[in-house]
């Protein structure tokens, strides 16, 4: 039988970071997924013949520099881009810019209210000091509240010291960020409506919440929490992949392969192999038997759960857990193929935080209520989208003088109240989305060469993401750090499983969204931690 | 209007921008504030001489102004700075400290009442939405008025000769400490004095050009220089003044506490006057000044004249501080700098500097003696 030294079920971007982490340190990994392409969630696709951009992501792999340390991408030919976060845009004379530079920064937030330059240095201050504060726990697995031995009460008491140090207001402020509100945390800095639902937009795109939804806040950190963050003044700028997704699939999959291990396109994993709770090898679509000592899944954590296993096999609370495990479909996606760049009404072609995505969410009473209807489970009249174009950041991504537009439609039900999505309901929500776009960007529809519509539903059919959640379950507090995917109680913080040899990768685990593909670097490391103590005992 | 866009202009001129560019042999030109102004506009050692033995003009249009004006201006200020203000009378200025509720410094500045009920307060750093937060309660506004007028600097021992030629007597016989504002050619223009015969003017925007020819042209028997940013720094090193933004940060900016100063740790006597009962920082203040600071921020001299860098501050083989600033003084032959040291380490000398030297493409490492530099009288 063949045999590995660890098989990665999924080749998204936790999968494909934990595999070349695992293959550098010298295992033999094979990577299975039942895709034609690798990427995962974040995968890309040819929307028409030369145009190609993210397929159900906004914006695909974002690069967090730590997260890939020492596996030599650059060497591996991975270029990258700095951008400039984006555009909030609510009128053509209502637009701002996320700007990396602290003076250009501050100088476009006072155009709209003259205190709110000075505000974003605090601002910005406050928010990299949480950053401090947190980004320590997601370098590894969450510590475990119930967790024996010496080492863990090391990290308690040095918890409790550090708790003990800090200032009382700030203090106050570190429990905020998980506590409050995204729109109570900006009303403290800001005071002009656009910046604010500048700030709340790039924070909520894909959210199951809302900017006036408690527990909210924490989105805002989320730029503040990648590598270099601190490296500007202004605000941190997303670092892009040149060639997006599939540029550092290659380097990725050219690392595991490079270690003689080997990335299997189409090859569908149905079953891994138990005996005692312990993993023995995977079965796959085809018949296919591959044997293991260290299985990995980048799968969501209820596929993982309730599709890779005889459930009788299993520890009652496992299934009953991934059962509880909340996953929401919350965005449709259209990608459309461009004859040329569109003009959007008010803002200069040349705004260099264009590269970054335009926002056309409305102001934050707008998004609440896109929020509220999602709720009710209503298909939106008036689409909140996020719109990326990725050609922009590399040309060769379409031909020379077209583009290729990518657009998040934001709050969208998995299922509508008044009964399944149908074909009908689909070209409603698309031409809706399509005459928010021309309204933004006039004569849009004629330049639109190809489009397609993704539902929530169909994500899950062409990726296996269950309902389509981009974040790979709810990202609110109960589900978040050691409660993500659920509080194990196992060593190994939520990458251990209670099956032996079997870790889970993908996004479902901590820290999710917080920072993408580290939860697949965290488990390599938890992996090679664990062996090393094997061999040491 | 998108002219004007900050993304399409990151650094902005100054109304003398046309002015200062003409005067400069150098075309050397360095950022602050959001500001594009001159480095050197000549060689270092000609505008140093000048700024010391003769009389120079530099652009300052850079920092910041607020009109902070209102009923209860004394008292809204009175609350946020450190020294107290309310002896502060109509036509004078003086330095002043504001802190955090930690005593932390947010920003230090000069404060010139201009009114009974109205005053103007110069910032290195922008503190418009602290401002504002902090006069919460009060009957006051505070508004940003650095657009609306252009800074001009005029300085050094013939200072004096030129505001003579000048035709501007008024200016001349000012008292150090005051700000007054004067006619000056049929222009309003505020004008401080402080010790040491360096004078700045504050003209409308639209007055900056003529201001600046007719004291450039009253200057020319006396040798007047119009001098850089470069040179400006290397006076403020030399006279041990510490820069927010360079050798501390405000507390408002800094990420990690290590790097805000409090009034204990800075250079010379910072007035924090606790006759008054309330004011920002009080309470933390007063913990402090029964405390002796664990850091404190002096001015350090290296006797040595070749080309070299340095940052680091040793005792023995101990890191005890960093240099922030650091300037080559021509008239000494020496380094200048502005270090944060271990206050414990500062004692008793023995301080040195780790250096890299270069010579053509050769870079070598010496550690260099140090010396704490005692200070004139600050400000």
């Amino acid at each position: 039988m063949e045999r590995h030294d660890a098989i990665v079920i999924g080749a998204g971007l936790n999968g494909l970071t934990a595999a070349a982490h695992l293959a550098r340190a010298g295992l033999k990994v094979l990577v299975l997924d039942r895709n034609g392409r690798a990427g995962g969630t974040a995968a890309m696709r040819v929307i028409a013949p030369g145009f190609t951009g993210p397929a159900w992501s906004l914006r695909g792999a974002v690069i967090d520099p730590e997260t890939y340390a020492g596996l030599g991408l650059a060497e591996a030919g991975l270029r990258v881009r700095a951008v400039d976060a984006g555009i909030g845009w609510l009128g053509p004379d209502e637009w701002t810019a996320s700007l990396g530079s602290g003076t250009a920064q501050r100088a476009e937030f006072a155009r709209h209210a003259r205190e709110d330059g000075d505000a974003w240095r605090r601002y910005r201050r406050d928010m990299l000091r949480l950053a401090d504060a947190v980004s320590p726990s997601l370098a590894m697995a969450s510590p475990q509240p119930g967790e024996a031995g010496l080492a863990a009460f090391g990290r308690r008491l040095g918890f409790a010291s550090e708790l003990a140090a800090w200032p009382r207001n700030d203090m106050a402020a570190k429990l905020d960020i998980w506590t409050e509100s995204i729109a109570t945390i900006l009303d403290r800095y800001f005071t002009s409506p656009l910046v604010k639902a500048h700030l709340a937009g790039a924070a909520l795109a894909g959210a199951t919440v809302g900017p006036s939804s408690p527990m909210s806040a924490w989105r805002l950190l989320v730029p503040f929490l990648r590598t270099g963050a601190d490296a500007t003044e202004g605000s941190p700028r997303l670092l892009l992949p040149v060639g997006g997704t599939d540029a550092l699939v290659k380097c990725l999959a050219g690392i595991v392969e490079g270690a003689g291990g080997e990335l299997r396109m189409e090859a569908e994993v149905t079953d891994v192999k138990l005996r005692d709770r312990q993993v023995r090898g995977v079965l796959l679509a085809d018949g296919q038997e591959i044997a293991a000592s260290v299985i990995v899944s980048d799968l969501d954590f209820k596929r993982t759960i309730l599709g890779l296993f005889q459930w009788k096999d299993l520890p009652g609370d496992l299934v009953e857990a991934a059962g509880r495990f909340r996953m929401k479909g919350a965005t449709a996606k259209l990608n459309l193929a461009l004859d040329r760049l569109p003009r959007i009404a008010g803002v200069p072609r040349d705004c260099p935080a264009l590269a970054g995505g335009l926002r056309l969410m409305g102001g934050l009473a707008e998004q609440d209520k896109a929020h509220a209807r999602w709720h009710m489970n209503v298909v939106p009249e008036d689409p909140s989208l996020s719109v990326f174009l990725p050609s922009i950041v590399d040309p060769a991504l379409a031909p020379p003088g077209k583009h290729v537009m990518s657009v998040l439609v934001n709050w969208v039900p998995e299922t509508p109240h008044d009964g399944p999505w149908t074909d009908e309901k689909k070209d409603c929500l698309t031409a809706a989305v399509l005459e928010k776009l021309e309204a933004v960007m006039p004569g849009l529809r004629e330049i639109v060469r190809a489009q397609e519509t993704w539902l929530p539903h169909e994500v899950e059919n062409e990726t296996g993401l269950t309902s389509g959640d981009l974040d790979q379950g709810e990202m609110t507090l109960d589900q978040m750090f050691f409660n993500r995917p659920t509080p194990f109680g196992a060593p190994g913080g939520g990458y251990a499983t209670p099956l032996r040899n079997f870790y889970l990768c993908s996004q479902s685990t901590h820290p999710g969204a917080l920072l993408p593909a580290r939860a697949g670097a965290n488990t390599a490391a938890a992996i090679l931690a664990s062996m090393k103590r094997r061999q040491g005992a | 209007m998108s002219g004007d866009l900050p993304f399409r202009r990151h650094l902005r001129m100054t109304p003398l921008h046309s002015e200062v560019a003409a005067e400069s042999r150098t075309n050397d030109w360095v950022e602050r504030n959001g500001f594009t102004i001159a480095g050197h506009l000549d060689t270092p050692e000609t505008e140093v001489f000048a700024r010391y033995h003769r009389a120079t003009l530099a652009d300052i249009s850079p920092r910041f102004r607020y009109r902070i004006a209102g009923r209860e201006a004394m008292d809204c200020l009175n609350r946020l700075v450190t020294s107290d203000i309310s002896t502060l009378e109509e036509g004078h200025f003086g330095p002043v400290a504001f802190c955090d509720e930690n005593g932390q410094l947010v920003g230090e500045g000069e404060l010139a009442r201009i009114g009974a009920t109205e005053y103007r307060l110069f910032t290195e750093e922008e503190v418009l939405s602290w401002l504002r937060r902090n006069s919460t309660g009060f009957q006051v506004h505070a508004e940003d008025v650095s657009a609306e007028s252009a800074g001009i600097e005029l300085a050094g021992p013939l200072a004096e000769a030129v505001l003579e030629e000048a035709g501007f007597d008024p200016v001349r016989l000012l008292q150090a400490g005051h700000a007054q504002t004067r006619d000056l050619m049929g222009m309003p223009v505020a004008v401080l004095r402080h010790v040491g015969d360096v004078f700045e003017f504050w003209p409308e925007e639209d007055d900056a050009v003529p201001l600046w020819r007719h004291l450039m042209q009253a200057g020319r028997e006396a040798g007047l220089q119009a001098i850089g940013e470069r040179t400006r720094n290397l006076v403020r090193i030399d006279r041990g003044c510490p820069r927010m933004g360079a050798d501390y940060l405000g507390a408002l900016s800094a990420v990690s506490g290590d790097h805000v100063r409090t009034p204990y740790e800075m250079p010379g006597e910072t007035d924090v006057d606790f006759g008054k009962p309330v004011f920002n920082g009080r309470a933390a203040l007063r913990r402090m000044a029964v405390q002796s600071a664990a850091r404190r921020i002096v001015a350090l001299a290296v006797d040595d004249a070749r080309d070299l860098t340095f940052a680091i501050v040793c005792k023995g083989e101990h890191q005890v501080g960093v240099c922030t600033s650091i300037a080559f003084m021509p008239e000494t032959g020496q380094y200048l700098a502005i270090a944060t040291v271990e206050a414990a380490a500062c004692a008793s000398g023995g301080l040195t500097v780790e250096t890299e030297i270069r010579r053509e493409l050769a870079v070598w490492r010496e550690k260099l003696p140090a010396r704490i530099r005692p200070l004139p009288a600050k400000r």
